[in-house]
């Protein structure tokens, strides 16, 4: 720096420099403590923002559908559940006539139409096993 | 944590503290950061106390919103910061152009008893009037690196510009502050007095 020297006209570069390096070293000496009122004023936007940043979040209520849809395994199993289940019913109501032939001698039941007795084996059914082995 | 156990925590962790309720940790962010974004808010809006106060306490609000989603390691909070205050600050002044310059040119002064003192107002007056007459992102870049100090990489990431771009801002924007200082020289003192620093 070049204080305390008379300065010539144009002053020199390095004696601009100099001043600016002081101007800004002045700026940087400069303290600016916040007023009070400042401090209030961005604690208080602190402590609003906070309340909520600091919070829990809350616990979700879930409806008894929707936890019953993810214990299954969500909407893919819903929806083989429901095929069948309809598959099921239509089948109980309405089965084909293969099927109905099957049940008839499986359990050696024959048509209600008959006058016959209806012999229901179910309960035998090990010892029907045992006897055709034999 | 106990309030003076967070004089050598970061401002990273700080905040990150606060965000998950610890509300000790705003007030210790709060008295560090606010005199450095207040300074620089002065120094950006020409002295203008008023603003430069609600700058500071915008550019904080903003800060306590960020604090449940800022991820320690990816920016200094200083940098966030300053990036938030400079954008502030040169929205506020573009409002201000559209209203009346003029009311900022002259900072208002108080009573000081002392010449040295007297003498430093009218040189930052000085400053903060040829700072006003520099294009918004020289005057950013100026003050970022010569009152605030900071390296050009972090001007830079502030300013999101290349460091090339900062150093050609505040050359271009030195020369411009010579200029216009250089006419004032006799009536700031510069002929015959002490250094200041």
């Amino acid at each position: 720096m070049n204080w305390g020297m008379k300065m010539t006209n144009p002053m020199p570069e390095k004696d601009n420099d100099a001043m600016l390096d002081d101007l800004f070293a002045v700026a940087r000496a400069e303290t600016v403590p916040p007023g009070d009122d400042l401090m209030r004023r961005i604690m208080a936007d602190a402590m609003e923002q906070g309340a909520g940043a600091g919070m829990p979040a809350p616990v979700q209520q879930i409806p008894w559908l929707t936890s019953i849809k993810e214990m299954i395994g969500g909407w893919t199993a819903v929806g083989g559940l429901a095929t069948a289940t309809a598959t099921g019913l239509w089948m109980g109501i309405s089965p084909p006539a293969a099927v109905e032939d099957f049940t008839a001698s499986y359990y050696l039941t024959v048509s209600a139409d008959s006058n016959e007795a209806t012999i229901d084996s179910l309960l035998g059914f090990d010892t029907l096993i045992l006897e055709e082995d034999a | 944590m106990p309030f003076d156990a967070m004089n050598d925590t970061s401002d990273e962790a700080l905040l990150v503290l606060y965000g998950n309720g610890d509300n000790a940790a705003a007030k210790a962010l709060a008295l560090r950061l606010t005199p450095k974004i207040l300074g620089l808010a002065l120094r950006l809006l020409g002295g203008d106390r008023a603003e430069a106060e609600d700058v500071a306490q915008d550019a904080m609000l903003r800060l306590w919103k960020q604090a449940g989603e800022w991820r320690q390691g990816e920016a200094k909070v200083t940098t966030w910061l300053y990036r938030v205050v400079s954008n502030l600050c040169i929205d506020r002044r573009r409002k201000m152009r559209s209203s009346s310059i003029d009311e900022i040119a002259e900072p208002t002064d108080g009573a000081p008893s002392a010449l040295a003192v007297m003498q430093n107002k009218a040189r930052l007056s000085a400053l903060d009037m040829a700072l006003q007459t520099l294009p918004d992102r020289q005057r950013e870049a100026v003050v970022l690196r010569h009152i605030e100090e900071l390296a050009n990489p972090e001007i830079a990431e502030i300013m999101n510009i290349g460091v090339e771009a900062v150093e050609s801002l505040t050359a271009r924007g030195k020369r411009a502050l010579k200029i216009a200082l250089t006419r004032r020289k006799n009536e700031l003192g510069y002929e015959d007095d002490e250094p200041n620093a």
